[in-house]
């Protein structure tokens, strides 16, 4: 289906709803700080006319052809509020204030899932903070763009829209769930650097334990994206438009027939860009960016990238039904996804490629299923499943280096031409996820958990040029992943327990052709092997939290677990990364902190601040190094036999009213190498045992500060203004003790400035944004040699329809 | 209000920016780094050249403490030390693939690229004929070949001649070596793009000699039979294929050691691999012949050879790593293993002044470097390399 007849359906099904519409109050429910809040009840007093509000705090109350009547607002832990309506009045607006006498809400009944999940993460012992991306959905970012602004969380990017990355989590390579599910089981479709901030709700980000119903192999920690969804109907449709011809549409859209509670939902995407920014030559920082004259290398000041265009769409309709005695919610949909990513740079910015991409089609049906008080009381189940095919082509059609003006060299002297190189690959995987909770008593005393995930890979290679005998030789995964968790609250709820154990399968298999040929074409020696591995092992953990006083508690964690290896790791991606067959899966130990405290003052003013501290040990951690295949950089994955990481992170927060937010915070993450010797005879100390490992970033931070008015200009509207900081230490490539100090390189101190100005009317109906990101044009890298952009600008056009 | 608010949000974002190093405070260094040899080491993640003047000295070399040179960021740590050559001061380096550079320490130890050349694709240092290194020129070849000419039907091997002074080619020469003179065809019928694997160069007495295996797409010799090339040196002409399958193919890689060597009177000899695996052997061209000596097959089945370049030392003696061994004779005159009592790891030979020098890593997991004195068959212990150290590739004189 085209994205414009897509565009259309949705929009139908919305207007002729609104067509339908009787008369009406709508508006929002805020607290003091303008953040909305979920199942307040509004009501019309001594009626029995009521209604809740959603995630977002709004509200629609059906009132008829009523005059001169009240309205009242409550809500667990605010004051209530209740106002006379002026006649014809159709928009009302509630805010308010926090009942201090109130510490926690008391009783789960009544509430939403997103809200008894949202106050389940804040009671709980997991070192979890959550982002809330309504807050940047006018922003023209991806979410690997918001998310690397969270203390203890690295991302590090080699280019622009839709570049490798890497994610770290406290030093961790932290597993990605969207809405509770595996990233990596939608292939292609989305990732961190694709999908757009308007599409996302809210972000969850575990560090040290995660709670046994995130049902996979996290390490040290994981991120759950939460998507946009609400019962009522809406639709969100951006667009924005920037530097290196930057396109990013998204539209999320949901419609429910009120009679049958029949709804559809539906998220998509497009991204654009050339990603063709300026690199700039800086001796200092090892870029000597050059260009070929009579057969010779000569520096040049800047040059574009090219070949680095990247683009990738995503459609996704659900269809099912809600709210029936059966089924809370019973969902079936249909993804699809393609992406066509340039491909300019390998795993170093040593060689050029001009004429290398990777392309890929994908295809997911899915199955959910959740129900409250499923065949028992208090017995919730979540059922998931899907099918996903992936066909990917990497190709490379070059057969000249480049030079950094974007042309071949001309130099005709040397070697022979490149070969052109053209593999697919298909993929097909299933994902199975049951997540069993169940609650002993209405308070959630003790609730206990149940969770399996089993997740298939098959990956089919063909070598369209050469078409040679390994063709078709296939590499398979299957994961096991099952979980029980014990949750328990103690001393009137001031202590929080969560003790979980896990098992963790890991099934491989792979055929390999050994066979050598005579000159016949005989076979002379070996055949097609196949290999096959099965590695099981056990983890469990503890997360405690224990509340001091109103304001501020202290949590605790502790775990055994182990990171299993994704497909890339153990058979490669055909383009860029090698496979390591031999990969062992990563165990670490783990210890974490944290000490909380939030508080009010004066009503209009909120204070947060979380301190956090972790150890870990890491056996055969997975680490990525460069290697040689067929002459070319690669990428691939390794274990490093110990590791030892340490670090903390704060975060301060500042609100005055829904004027003034500010947040401050800084990490920092120490991975020191625990390889004592320097071979397998156990005999000499490695020289970088117990010194720190090089090359990555350890000592990070980042600012926000923003300021908003509402009603400028337009009643019901609101201004706001956003600036932001990013704070990343230099680091050395290599270890900092060896080698003269003058010989040694170094990725640079970066200091990252954007700032963004937003201006919204008709509630919130209607934005439109400029973004100037990276604003003092700072020569930013994450990785050594490899620039980020510079300096760009954005404008954003949304409107959000309720 | 609301501006004062703003100005002091950019106030204090501009203190933030001042307040921020951008790098890493680095002393300056005005002291001279020893620089008669250097000796080049790697740990799990980086590159580091440790330069001496004495290396038998009794002496640790180790970059700990801020010394050595850190080389980590020129070469990623993957390519080490396969594509490179070292002469007169200079080191040429291919190890990213595109270009051809020259680089020199500086007298306070910085790795600097000082001239290069620009190849138009895939270029990797393969053999070198080090008898020509001059200060003005070297001779070399690449890790490749051309694609087959099917009308030809040879595949063409440059012989590069670089005017060090200025990185230019001075000339090209081609070896003109004949494909297979079969079809070979992969399991699924269709044909296989069967391409050379060079393995090594050697030019001498008017002739230049190549040895070399074909091998198919999955990078598999086609057959057992080793083969060699063999041309009028500089003409390139009369050129003469030759194979011999008492052995195996020929043993090495495209890599810049080269697996064969000429003995004083230009006999070429030729490293291959045994009938069985793991196991090595060597055929012998005669001066003037354009066959295998059918008289000569030294067997080394009983001995644990290791790869790396093949050197003739005189005085009737060559080394194939860890032995010297008498070559007309076929005996082993020493096991420079057992002589040092560790693994002579050194893939690229140092020869001077009647010595052989290696890197030796012992049983106890250190490193030293040993000198290996051809006329009296003995060895000498010298510096010691830190044991802390995963790799030690090359032993290089500089000046």
């Amino acid at each position: 289906m085209s994205k414009t007849t897509y565009i259309f359906f949705i929009s139908l099904l919305y207007f002729s709803s609104l067509a339908q519409a009787q008369t009406s109050l709508s508006g929002y429910v805020k607290d003091i700080f303008g953040k909305g809040i979920e199942s307040a009840t509004v009501s019309v007093m001594g009626t029995d006319i009521r209604t809740s509000t959603d995630v977002d705090g709004f509200y629609k109350l059906q009132i008829g052809s009523r005059q001169d009547f009240k309205i009242e607002v409550t809500s667990v832990g605010y004051i209530p509020q209740s106002i006379q309506l002026k006649s014809n009045e159709t928009y009302k607006n509630f805010r308010l204030k926090n009942d201090e006498h109130q510490l926690e809400a008391v009783d789960v009944k009544g509430q939403t899932e997103n809200q008894r999940r949202v106050n389940e993460i804040k009671r709980s012992g997991f070192n979890v903070s959550v982002i809330d991306m309504n807050r940047y959905a006018n922003q023209t970012a991806t979410v690997n763009q918001i998310l690397r602004t969270a203390p203890g969380v690295t991302i590090r990017e080699d280019g622009g829209l839709g570049s490798n990355f890497a994610f770290r989590i406290n030093g961790l390579a932290a597993k990605i769930y969207i809405d509770g599910v595996p990233m990596d089981d939608f292939g292609p479709a989305m990732s961190l650097n694709n999908i757009p901030v308007n599409l996302v709700d809210r972000i969850e980000i575990y560090k040290g334990v995660v709670p046994a119903f995130l049902g996979s192999d996290a390490l040290g920690g994981a991120v759950n994206i939460i998507t946009k969804q609400r019962k009522r109907h809406f639709l969100d449709l951006s667009y924005s438009y920037g530097s290196f011809n930057t396109h990013q549409a998204s539209l999320v859209g949901m419609y429910t027939n009120p009679k049958s509670k029949l709804s559809v939902r539906t998220n998509a995407f497009y991204n654009y860009s050339d990603n063709n920014y300026k690199m700039y030559t800086e001796e200092k920082y090892g870029v000597i960016l050059e260009r070929a004259v009579n057969n010779k290398f000569v520096p040049i000041a800047e040059a574009r990238r090219f070949n680095d265009r990247y683009y990738s769409s995503m459609g996704q309709v659900e269809v099912g039904l809600r709210d029936k005695s059966w089924a809370d919610q019973f969902f079936v949909g249909l993804t699809y996804a393609g992406n066509n990513k340039q491909n300019q740079l390998g795993a170093t910015i040593n060689s050029l490629y001009g004429g290398s991409w990777r392309e890929s089609a994908y295809i997911m049906p899915t199955l959910s299923y959740k129900k409250q008080n499923f065949i028992v009381d208090r017995l919730y189940a979540d059922i998931y499943a899907n099918y996903g095919f992936d066909i990917t082509h990497n190709r490379d059609t070059a057969q000249y280096n480049y030079e950094w003006t974007g042309s071949p060299i001309g130099n005709k002297t040397g070697d022979k031409p490149r070969n052109e190189v053209h593999t697919k690959q298909n993929t097909s995987s299933v994902l199975g996820r049951i997540n069993l909770n169940y609650d002993f008593d209405d308070s959630r005393n003790h609730s206990l958990n149940f969770n399996y995930n089993i997740s298939t890979n098959d990956r089919k290679t063909y070598d369209k040029i050469l078409n040679h005998n390994t063709s078709g030789l296939p590499n398979n995964m299957v994961k096991y992943i099952a979980g029980l968790a014990w949750q328990s609250q103690w001393l009137d709820k001031r202590l929080v327990n969560n003790i979980a154990i896990k098992y963790y399968g890991l099934d491989t298999y792979q055929e390999i052709d050994q066979r050598k040929f005579g000159s016949d074409n005989e076979v002379v020696s070996g055949a097609i092997v196949s290999q096959s591995k099965y590695l099981g092992y056990k983890g469990y953990s503890l997360a405690s939290r224990y509340r001091i006083f109103k304001d501020g508690g202290v949590k605790f964690s502790a775990e055994r677990a182990y990171n299993m290896p994704e497909m890339t790791a153990l058979y490669g991606d055909g383009q860029n990364y090698v496979a390591n067959w031999d990969l062992k899966p990563e165990r670490s130990d783990n210890l974490n902190t944290g000490f909380y405290y939030n508080t009010f003052f004066n009503d209009n003013h909120f204070i947060n601040l979380d301190l956090s501290g972790f150890y870990r040990l890491a056996k055969d951690y997975q680490n990525v190094r460069i290697v040689t295949e067929n002459e070319q950089d690669k990428f691939q994955y390794y274990n490093i036999p110990g590791v030892k990481l340490y670090g903390g992170s704060f975060e301060f927060r500042y609100g005055y009213k829904d004027i003034i937010t500010a947040a401050f915070n800084g990490s920092y993450d120490k991975a020191i190498d625990n390889q004592k010797y320097t071979d397998e005879t156990n005999q000499q100390v490695s020289l970088t045992y117990g010194y720190q490992i090089p090359n990555r970033p350890w000592v990070y931070g980042n600012l926000d500060l923003g300021f908003a008015q509402n009603d400028w200009f337009s009643k019901g509207s609101r201004t706001q203004i956003n600036w932001t900081t990013q704070y990343t230490k230099w680091f050395y490539l290599s270890d900092s003790h060896l080698g003269s100090l003058a010989s040694k390189n170094y990725i640079p101190t970066q200091l990252v400035h954007s700032f963004l100005v937003s201006y919204s009317w008709n509630h919130n109906r209607y934005n439109i944004s400029g973004e100037a990101r990276n604003i003092f044009d700072e020569r930013a890298y994450d990785n050594f040699r490899l620039q980020k952009p510079g300096r760009a600008f954005f404008v954003k056009f949304r409107v959000s329809i309720l | 209000m609301k501006k004062n608010r703003l100005f002091g949000y950019c106030a204090l974002a501009a203190l933030l920016i001042s307040s921020c190093k951008d790098s890493p405070s680095i002393p300056e260094d005005t002291e001279k780094i020893p620089s008669k040899y250097s000796v080049w080491v790697a740990t799990a993640t980086g590159s580091y050249l440790l330069t001496t003047d004495e290396i038998m000295k009794d002496t640790l070399l180790s970059p700990a403490n801020n010394k050595g040179v850190d080389i980590t960021g020129n070469l990623p740590q993957a390519r080490y030390a396969g594509y490179a050559y070292i002469f007169n001061g200079n080191y040429y380096l291919s190890n990213d693939g595109t270009r051809f550079s020259k680089h020199q320490l500086t007298d306070v130890g910085e790795f600097k690229e000082v001239d290069n050349y620009a190849f138009p694709s895939d270029f990797y240092l393969g053999k070198v004929a080090s008898q020509f290194s001059t200060t003005d020129e070297i001779v070399f070849t690449s890790t490749g070949a051309s694609d087959a000419n099917l009308e030809k039907k040879v595949f063409e091997k440059d012989i590069y001649f670089m005017n060090t002074k200025d990185m230019t080619i001075n000339k090209t020469l081609k070896a003109q070596i004949p494909t297979l003179d079969y079809t070979v065809y992969k399991p699924d019928g269709t044909v296989d793009p069967t391409i050379l694997n060079v393995t090594s160069m050697r030019i001498g007495g008017g002739k230049a000699y190549f040895g070399f295996y074909y091998y198919n797409v999955d990078y598999k010799p086609v057959n057992t039979k080793a083969y060699a090339y063999i041309c009028d040196y500089p003409s390139m002409a009369n050129g003469h294929i030759m194979s011999d399958d008492r052995a195996s193919y020929v043993a090495g890689h495209w890599q810049r050691e080269n697996y064969s060597f000429l003995d004083d009177n230009n006999n070429l000899y030729l490293l291959t691999r045994g009938k069985t695996d793991g196991t090595y052997a060597i055929l012998r061209v005669n001066n003037g012949e354009t066959e295998f000596d059918k008289s000569y097959l030294y067997d080394l089945k009983d001995y644990a050879v290791k790869g790396g370049d093949l050197a003739w030392l005189g005085e009737g003696k060559a080394y194939v790593r860890p032995y010297v061994i008498d070559v007309a004779n076929k005996k082993i005159i020493a096991n420079l293993a057992e002589m040092t009592g560790g693994d002579p790891t050194t893939t690229i030979n140092l020869i001077e002044d009647g010595n052989l020098y290696t890197a030796v890593k012992t049983p106890a997991s250190k490193w030293f470097i040993y000198e290996y004195n051809i006329k009296s068959n003995t060895v000498k212990k010298g510096a010691e390399i830190d044991p802390g150290v995963t790799q030690v590739y090359h032993i290089n004189k500089l000046k």
